[in-house]
């Protein structure tokens, strides 16, 4: 794969397409529907980038990171890796392939056998890649538990004795042990405390710097994804609705959807503390998706073209792309007033703490 | 102020096999008559245990609730018989929880289960009880009320559910209202509105909401004052403004310091080194020093008590009030 020049995207998703066959009857099984769950979603990923995939229960994130992985098989469309179309490949062909793409899962409790100690766990990918020896695949093992801040001893412990901001960087060592190119990190801190998270969250990024890692996150905080990502797409129902560079996706987000899902996060800021416009409803089945634009049940500004006639995703500016018919003449919602943090003694004292960290730090 | 419940020294320790687990060991606060109070803490704190044991839904053995007093409109409900317990609860004190999809029984629809809450706690009519069951379900703004009350469970989405336990619990006007983490299983658009469903319906209503969340967030929007809690006790309690201006104790600072921000651009996320103590394996001084980077040989040793620094603000640290010591 070294013939592909080193500026390629690592991965480039077009037109995917994903849809479930709904059926019923026991004997004689009859399809009676299709949820679609993934429509027409393209974008790509360049090398050490972290493109975030956004949106609300149910709207394909997480169906979308396993197509790419090919843990599903999709409908239609086309996932590159590296410049070579996966759905080709055959089962030898994709095993290895796998050796550079890894998922990172929600949940760190489910995800790690309970039977294997961690030394094991962390070998397996090696084994199975067939990658060294049992004391090289030891050597490495013991090498990554380093990497993600635990101790070599910890090889001979069994997940159940660890907590479960440990049994993540577990998840992410494992991920780590074949040199991947690109992971898909599965809600990877959302089932995790606040101060657990940002541990993980600041892991992360050292290692996307550290091995020039390329992440596919997918999330639903979307201010955790303000912290970690390059890039953002929102999807709902299925379908991207925008996709933009992090700035001006939170700067300035031009679908209604993004704007809805901005204003509603809480801020931990008494002082923003405003009456805002909420989105009314909850996301229509997947099952029977709205006609037209898919947002238009909720949307503020929808009109009678939205329910009629389904837009495309059109570029705004360079990279930034929405779909909406109307998005050059919405009004620019007022998501985030920065008024409130400057006064206070918090900032100080944040710094303060760190710097009484750093210098307890051995060494 | 008038306060609708005051608690005074609460422990709730529970007997384990690997020993007595303190849970919530010794705590004191107030709930005011009409306001919000957010209680605060990662997990295992001992916030849920708190309001589980104000509810009086601690399973005993191998609970135990020890205090010495729970006032709630100046009645000792520790002191109360089992029966006059559960007239209370569901009645003047109710509650909410995080998962609307298992606090609701599944055979049954919404209206029966309404309906029997109501029964439960008034001398209404079956009748009256259905239609005083639909107007809950208009408070909580669910469409077509009259015809969703026939509706079970698993007809409705997470929120739809959350609205029904929120109509449920608010159906016999309660004066005071715990949510425990009532928005965390919900999609943020979702539990935007529900957020203002209660501020809404605590305004009409005029009812005390003691909410249990981890999220500060949540706790900026909703809570006039609140309680941080870390392993068993509270550490820092105050008006809400001033405790996101002037946070005091080292792990109020580490927790805020540490949540993503929309509106804030960070380079790196301030970070909590290590993890909570086990509660059956506490620190003998204060519980934050093995992970707070100000601790010295007094904070290993001695607890420090919680203590007023300002009007209203209270911190259980030896550093505090910052200013002074620095």
């Amino acid at each position: 794969m070294s013939d592909v020049p080193s500026d390629a995207p690592v991965l480039q998703v077009s037109e995917l397409v994903k849809h479930f066959a709904v059926t019923r009857g026991l004997i004689r099984r009859k399809v009676i529907g299709l949820v679609r769950a993934v429509e027409d979603v393209s974008f790509e990923i360049a090398r050490g980038e972290t493109l975030a995939l956004v949106g609300e229960s149910g709207c394909g994130k997480s169906t979308t990171g396993r197509l790419i992985l090919r843990l599903m098989e999709p409908t239609a469309g086309s996932v590159r890796f590296k410049g070579k179309e996966i759905a080709d490949l055959d089962k030898d062909a994709l095993r290895r392939m796998r050796r550079h793409m890894q998922i990172i899962f929600q949940d760190p409790y489910a995800s790690l056998n309970p039977r294997m100690t961690v030394g094991e766990i962390l070998a397996e990918p090696l084994r199975v890649h067939e990658i060294g020896d049992d004391t090289s695949r030891a050597a490495r093992g013991r090498e990554l538990l380093d990497i993600v801040g635990l101790l070599p001893e910890h090889a001979q412990r069994y997940p159940h004795q660890f907590s479960g901001g440990q049994r993540q960087r577990i998840g992410i060592a494992r991920a780590l042990a074949a040199n991947p190119d690109l992971i898909v990190c599965d809600e990877p801190v959302s089932a995790l405390d606040v101060s657990i998270q940002a541990q993980i969250v600041n892991l992360l990024q050292n290692l996307q710097q550290r091995f020039g890692l390329s992440y596919l996150f997918i999330a639903h905080d979307l201010a955790v994804v303000k912290h970690i990502s390059d890039r953002v797409a929102v999807m709902y129902l299925g379908k991207l609705v925008e996709i933009a560079d992090k700035k001006s996706l939170y700067d300035r987000p031009l679908h209604p959807y993004t704007q809805a899902l901005l204003a509603a996060i809480p801020k931990p800021d008494p002082a923003l503390r405003t009456k805002r416009v909420m989105l009314q409803g909850d996301v229509p089945s997947p099952f029977k998706p709205p006609t037209g634009c898919r947002f238009h049940t909720r949307c503020p500004h929808a009109q009678a073209r939205c329910s009629a006639e389904e837009p495309s995703l059109r570029e705004a500016a360079p990279g930034h792309r929405v779909a909406c018919h109307f998005f050059e003449t919405l009004p620019v919602p007022i998501i985030l007033a920065r008024a409130g943090l400057a006064k206070g003694k918090f900032t100080e004292r944040l710094a303060a703490f760190e710097a009484a960290k750093t210098a307890r730090m051995p060494g | 102020m008038d306060n609708l419940l005051e608690v005074r020294g609460l422990k709730t320790h529970f007997a384990t096999d690997r020993g007595l687990f303190r849970a919530v060991d010794g705590i004191s606060f107030s709930v005011p008559k009409g306001r919000t109070i957010g209680l605060v803490g990662e997990s295992g704190c001992g916030k849920s245990v708190t309001s589980l044991s104000v509810m009086g839904l601690v399973p005993s053995p191998p609970g135990k609730v020890e205090a010495e007093a729970v006032l709630f409109g100046n009645r000792d409900i520790l002191k109360l018989s089992a029966d006059e317990r559960r007239r209370l609860r569901g009645g003047k004190m109710s509650m909410i929880f995080q998962e609307p999809m298992t606090s609701l029984n599944p055979v049954h629809t919404i209206g029966q289960q309404i309906i029997e809450a109501i029964l439960a706690h008034t001398a209404m009519s079956p009748r009256a009880a259905r239609a005083r069951a639909i107007e809950m379900l208009e408070l909580v703004r669910i469409p077509s009320a009259a015809q969703r009350i026939d509706d079970f469970p698993h007809h409705m989405s997470g929120g739809m559910r959350q609205r029904v336990m929120i109509a449920m619990a608010l159906s016999c006007e309660p004066a005071l209202l715990i949510a425990d983490e009532p928005t965390t299983a919900l999609d943020v658009t979702i539990q935007a509105q529900i957020l203002d469903l209660l501020s809404d319906l605590q305004r009409r209503l005029g009812m005390a909401i003691l909410i249990i969340t981890h999220d500060l967030g949540v706790i900026a929007e909703v809570a006039d004052q609140v309680l941080v809690m870390y392993a068993g006790r509270i550490v820092e309690s105050a008006d809400v403004n001033d405790l996101f201006a002037d946070p005091q104790h080292p792990y109020t600072i580490g927790l805020l310091g540490s949540i993503p921000r929309i509106d804030v651009d960070r380079k790196r996320l301030a970070t909590i080194e290590g993890t909570v103590p086990s509660p059956n394996n506490q620190p003998a001084g204060c519980r934050f020093a093995p992970r707070c980077p100000f601790a010295d040989q007094r904070c290993r040793l001695d607890p420090p008590p919680l203590r007023d620094i300002a009007p209203g603000h209270r911190v259980a640290c030896w550093k505090a009030p910052v200013e002074v010591a620095s």
